[in-house]
């Protein structure tokens, strides 16, 4: 609760005060601490936020990459970790960056989608002009089962000038109700990825609705 | 559906501030300043503050100032940015402002921007985007917003920006509702919400509504009653809450009330606390439930309040 919160974030950053004394040679044994905290709550938000402040400010990059795969492996739904890789990826010196990382990073987030397509971070940690991710997309909806965020990635793909093949068009065809009204009628495919949508996600009707009023206009070149 | 019981609240949050001597009320405080802007704001909201004695509450809350300007979670206790915000909404809710020395507690607040723009929270020096938007906040109620550099605060918070639209507490930190209110906040008061892509975070906040209708921060979290507030306050300054399901939120929020008792959880269940009991009035106020009054997103203080800050006396 709050007030736990507010003690653990003083105590955290009199370790910091202490460890920039230290140097350098602190950075395992606070790494270690969060670590610690991690084993207890692998989310814990001011934990994340003392270790980014640590591998900046005292080293320690080289197990990170290795650390979020083996939190990953125990709870792929761990967004912090997710986000963590990120972290690694552009910040680490050695690991040459987003554009040196990047075609592993798709494999390594398309296995996580494979796994759990329901899984909302790796969705979010793709980078969308590749096609793997056509690929992967065509997979969880030839599944029926979860396939909220591969048509919302269809639809960014789309909107980004994307064709789909005939085998991703049918298979969007086939999510598709004949009780909705879409089946006939409707020939665009964005806009029936867009009917499916707020029929499996009712919640967010609204913001699917207007996603279709967003849609180029068929007539557009 | 339930309804709101809020007599209950107002009498839940009465007991705790009369409960000053019991265990749990001396863990928490350190942080008495907080509770009684979540409190008394909770209190005004459900239009019952005049059931408190204003002028004990404003001198206790003088006795809390440091000779830095600022003031501190108790009597005695160091000054922090955060308790500085409060100590001021609570004044201000009892339109009490000017009792404060503006230029000290003003003085106090601007020292704590550094170079790059972002603020610490005290002298200890941790930085984080809340305390971005609680110096940006302090300083607009104050009118002082011209002490502090509002271009590299701004830059600062842009900085904090995620790939998937939302904020986090320092460059690179996960994005996470309660950061992304405050740089949200923060961007609104001082007219910079041109930085942001509304549609690429409202539809991450909107993807906070989990199936029980509740808002969670993160992804894969579960619902708290904090985040009817977090999340979608930031959705109504971006002009995007209707992206949500409103419906099912105000049910989430009253399943979350201790009808017999008074006061809110942070999910059905789950014990009361005056925190959730704020944001869950708040919440409501945000979605318009009636017998709440309105609230101001950005200051999070009723919006008669806020009238009375920026344009003076009026007969509301």
């Amino acid at each position: 609760m709050d007030g736990r919160r507010i003690v653990k974030v003083r105590r955290l950053h009199h370790r910091r005060w202490v460890a920039e004394k230290l140097g350098p040679d602190a950075a395992s044994r606070e790494l270690e601490f969060t670590r610690k905290i991690f084993f207890l709550d692998a989310k814990n938000y001011h934990a994340w936020s003392h270790r980014q402040w640590v591998l900046q400010a005292l080293g320690g990059w080289e197990d990170e990459l290795d650390y979020c795969a083996q939190l990953l492996e125990e709870d792929v739904f761990n967004n912090s970790a997710w986000n963590q890789r990120y972290f690694v990826i552009t910040k680490s010196p050695f690991l040459g960056g987003l554009k040196a990382m990047r075609d592993s990073e798709v494999d390594y987030a398309i296995e996580a989608i494979d796994a759990n397509p329901e899984n909302e971070s790796p969705w979010r940690y793709l980078w969308l002009n590749d096609s793997r991710v056509h690929s992967a997309c065509l997979r969880v909806l030839k599944a029926k089962r979860n396939f909220k965020f591969a048509l919302s990635t269809l639809l960014d793909l789309l909107g980004l000038g994307f064709k789909p093949n005939q085998e991703i068009k049918d298979a969007i065809t086939s999510l598709r109700t004949s009780d909705s009204g879409e089946a006939g009628s409707d020939s665009d495919l964005a806009n029936s990825i867009c009917s499916i949508l707020a029929r499996e996600d009712p919640m967010r009707a609204n913001y699917w609705t207007w996603r279709s009023s967003k849609l180029p206009q068929a007539a557009e070149v | 559906m339930g309804e709101l019981v809020g007599n209950k609240h107002v009498e839940y949050i009465l007991s705790v501030e009369r409960r000053k001597d019991d265990f749990l009320s001396v863990l928490m405080d350190h942080l008495r300043m907080n509770g009684a802007y979540w409190g008394l704001s909770a209190l005004d909201l459900l239009g019952k503050l005049d059931t408190v004695d204003s002028e004990d509450i404003v001198s206790w809350i003088m006795k809390c100032q440091h000779e830095s300007g600022g003031f501190g979670g108790n009597i005695g206790h160091d000054p922090h940015v955060h308790y500085t915000l409060s100590a001021v909404q609570v004044l201000a809710l009892f339109d009490k402002l000017d009792v404060l020395d503006i230029d000290k507690v003003t003085g106090y607040v601007a020292s704590l921007q550094k170079e790059d723009g972002s603020f610490s929270g005290d002298t200890w020096g941790e930085v984080d985007t809340r305390f971005s938007y609680i110096a940006i906040c302090c300083l607009s109620i104050l009118k002082r917003l011209d002490s502090m550099d509002v271009e590299k605060a701004v830059k600062y918070i842009v900085s904090c920006k995620n790939m998937d639209g939302g904020f986090g507490c320092t460059p690179g930190g996960e994005s996470h509702a309660g950061q992304i209110f405050c740089c949200v906040g923060a961007l609104a008061i001082t007219g910079s919400l041109h930085h942001i892509d509304k549609d690429l975070l409202g539809w991450w906040l909107c993807e906070r509504q989990v199936k029980s209708g509740g808002l969670n921060g993160r992804p894969e979290k579960l619902p708290d009653v904090c985040y009817s507030w977090w999340v979608l306050c930031s959705l109504i300054m971006i002009d995007r809450a209707h992206w949500i399901d409103k419906e099912k939120l105000i049910k989430f929020i009253l399943n979350c009330q201790d009808t017999e008792n008074g006061g809110i959880s942070d999910r059905p269940d789950d014990a009361a606390d005056v925190y959730h009991t704020f944001f869950g009035v708040a919440g409501l106020s945000l979605l318009e439930y009636p017998g709440v009054k309105a609230i101001d997103p950005a200051y999070a203080l009723p919006v008669n309040v806020v009238n009375r800050i920026f344009f003076g006396r009026c007969s509301t």
